[in-house]
């Protein structure tokens, strides 16, 4: 039998990591994410050729993430809002350079400093580019711990798969909350082999360099491109739950831990006689527009609940192309909607149309 | 640690709880403060906004309520060693005053998952806190998905490590779900049945 643990979903992160193969992480505490950053500590330091470095800064940890990863390593590095943000010129450069790498953000209020509670306000940056120039994450958006360990493992597969940066997007809750996990076994052949790109001793072959530029505007023009076909490949990565979609008279859109309120609405919703569905998106990017744009062929509405003022709102009304009116309920700062507030949205919604 | 609080008010001691924990940013005693108030349970922790900060914060009334020898005071350190810590600005009022410390073992967490590494645990807790475990709560669980037999085994592992470093088991923790179930099992330790008082947000609408 597998062994089940108890688990804050920082450290499941941590250990899924280790269990994918990831032997080198570069980061900088900060609340709530600074679990997994000790676990790290805790755990690399034990194992053979691997290395953990509390580095002096954001920016230090996503440049050594570049080095690991130029050298075919698998490679993580996380945070939180602020230290995100500072990553973003790295997080470019490595997507530039086609380096495969997993990020975490576990976000909390923002902007600015913000505050330490959990949010959702950097789904733009974490889906449109955060840093400069064409080019875009594979996001993962995680529902509940055991999540966090196959979202990480995938992670790291999705990256080497399209050698381009991958982020784990949760929020401080679902870092911070416990619940039972069990890890799978894990096969090394997963790893795909990284000798004809990587660097490393060049015995026996031509040097090799990795580089995020090109002066030549043609050259760096094939280089976008190349990138650019990848992300045309992604949506065959999509990945949903659906639940409660056979006949709903609503339909409500969620990810990460709204979703998890917004199960609890359902069930509410059941013993009153009102069928509430739901839509999650697990992969952020690639969105998930196909089932939501059906969706939208089948009920008047759909609500978009998020932990910021509206973001991924916006992809949801691109995939229902106005076929259904979208709504939209939010709340910011660290504050996790709640069950009851879901629930008063929904009836508002049914009753006025 | 709310629920030993609430066990020592009903056997009609005064009781204070100290939110000492310096680790973690959720989940701590002061989101309880006014529900445990309500109870007659006086909780000590950074007051006003600063309790929403990750500042390792020590409130400067917790010594002289250390010396007031009328009620029980319960101090709740964060986890682990680093959580123990704060513990240790407290050694020279604690050292003479036979207090009681004990770590609370549940060993499906990693880092305690058998008995080597709950005596690391152990004995990284005293250096850093300066001060000496004298007994262990048997806490065995995996939330939602705990259920007798599961407590069983890891209460035998602590009850290992009770043996092995001859140190008293004061309670077995059992989730008030699962206590009429406990009578196929001949514990012998006391029973502390609990309640869980830090719910998450979608657990419950009325």
């Amino acid at each position: 039998m597998v062994e089940r643990l108890l688990m804050k979903g920082n450290e499941a992160i941590g250990e899924a990591a280790i269990h994918a193969g990831c032997r080198y992480y570069f980061g900088y505490p900060i609340t709530p994410q600074s679990e997994l950053t000790a676990y790290m500590a805790r755990r690399l330091l034990k194992i053979e050729g691997a290395a953990f470095i509390q580095s002096e800064s954001e920016i230090a940890a996503i440049n050594m993430v570049y080095g690991a990863a130029a050298a075919g390593g698998r490679v993580m590095t996380s945070s939180s809002g602020p230290g995100i943000s500072l990553k973003q010129e790295g997080i470019s450069y490595l997507a530039c350079a086609e380096l495969p790498c997993v990020i975490v953000n576990m976000m909390r209020g923002g902007p600015g400093l913000g505050s330490i509670q959990p949010a959702q306000g950097d789904y733009f940056q974490a889906t449109k580019g955060g840093g400069h120039g064409d080019y875009h994450l594979i996001v993962l958006a995680p529902s509940s711990v055991q999540e966090l360990v196959d979202l990480t493992i995938k992670a790291f597969d999705l990256a080497d798969k399209y050698r381009n940066p991958a982020m784990i997007l949760g929020d401080g809750l679902l870092g911070q909350m416990m619940e039972p996990v069990q890890f799978k076994e894990f096969q090394k052949e997963r790893i795909p082999s990284k000798e004809d790109w990587a660097l490393g001793s060049c015995q026996g072959r031509k040097p090799r360099r990795i580089v995020p530029f090109n002066l030549d505007p043609d050259e760096l023009e094939k280089i976008v491109n190349k990138i650019g076909r990848k992300y045309e490949d992604l949506p065959k990565e999509v990945q949903y739950e659906v639940v409660n979609m056979d006949d709903p008279d609503i339909v409500v859109v969620a990810y990460g831990t709204v979703a998890r309120v917004v199960k609890t609405v359902i069930q509410k919703g059941k013993k009153e006689g009102i069928n509430i569905g739901l839509i999650r998106p697990i992969t952020l990017y690639p969105f998930p527009y196909a089932v939501i744009n059906d969706a939208a062929n089948r009920v008047k509405q759909i609500l978009v609940a998020e932990m910021s003022l509206g973001q991924m709102v916006e992809d949801v009304k691109l995939a229902a192309n106005g076929k259904s009116k979208v709504f939209f309920y939010g709340r910011t700062g660290g504050v996790v909607i709640s069950p009851v507030e879901i629930w008063e949205e929904v009836k508002k919604i049914l009753n006025q149309n | 640690m709310i629920n030993q609080s609430i066990k020592a008010m009903q056997l009609k001691e005064k009781v204070i709880i100290v939110d000492l924990d310096i680790v973690n940013p959720y989940f701590r005693l002061r989101e309880k403060r006014e529900k445990l108030k309500e109870m007659g349970i006086e909780v000590i922790a950074p007051p006003g906004k600063l309790a929403l900060a990750d500042l390792p914060i020590i409130s400067p009334e917790i010594k002289g309520r250390i010396q007031d020898s009328n009620r029980i005071l319960f101090i709740d350190a964060g986890g682990d060693e680093v959580g123990a810590k704060s513990l240790a600005s407290f050694y020279p009022v604690l050292k003479n005053t036979g207090y009681q410390m004990n770590m609370v073992i549940n060993p499906y967490r990693p880092f305690t998952k058998n008995s080597a590494e709950i005596e690391k645990m152990l004995r990284d807790i005293e250096q850093s806190s300066r001060l000496e475990v004298n007994g262990l709560i048997s806490n065995p669980n995996l939330g939602d998905q705990t259920d007798i037999e599961l407590i069983a085994k890891g209460h035998d592992m602590v009850r290992k490590v009770s043996k092995q470093l001859n140190l008293p088991i004061r309670y077995l923790t059992v989730e008030q779900s699962l206590y009429q179930k406990l009578s196929a099992y001949c514990f012998t330790e006391n029973i502390l049945v609990i309640k869980r008082y830090m719910r998450l947000p979608w657990d419950e609408l009325n």
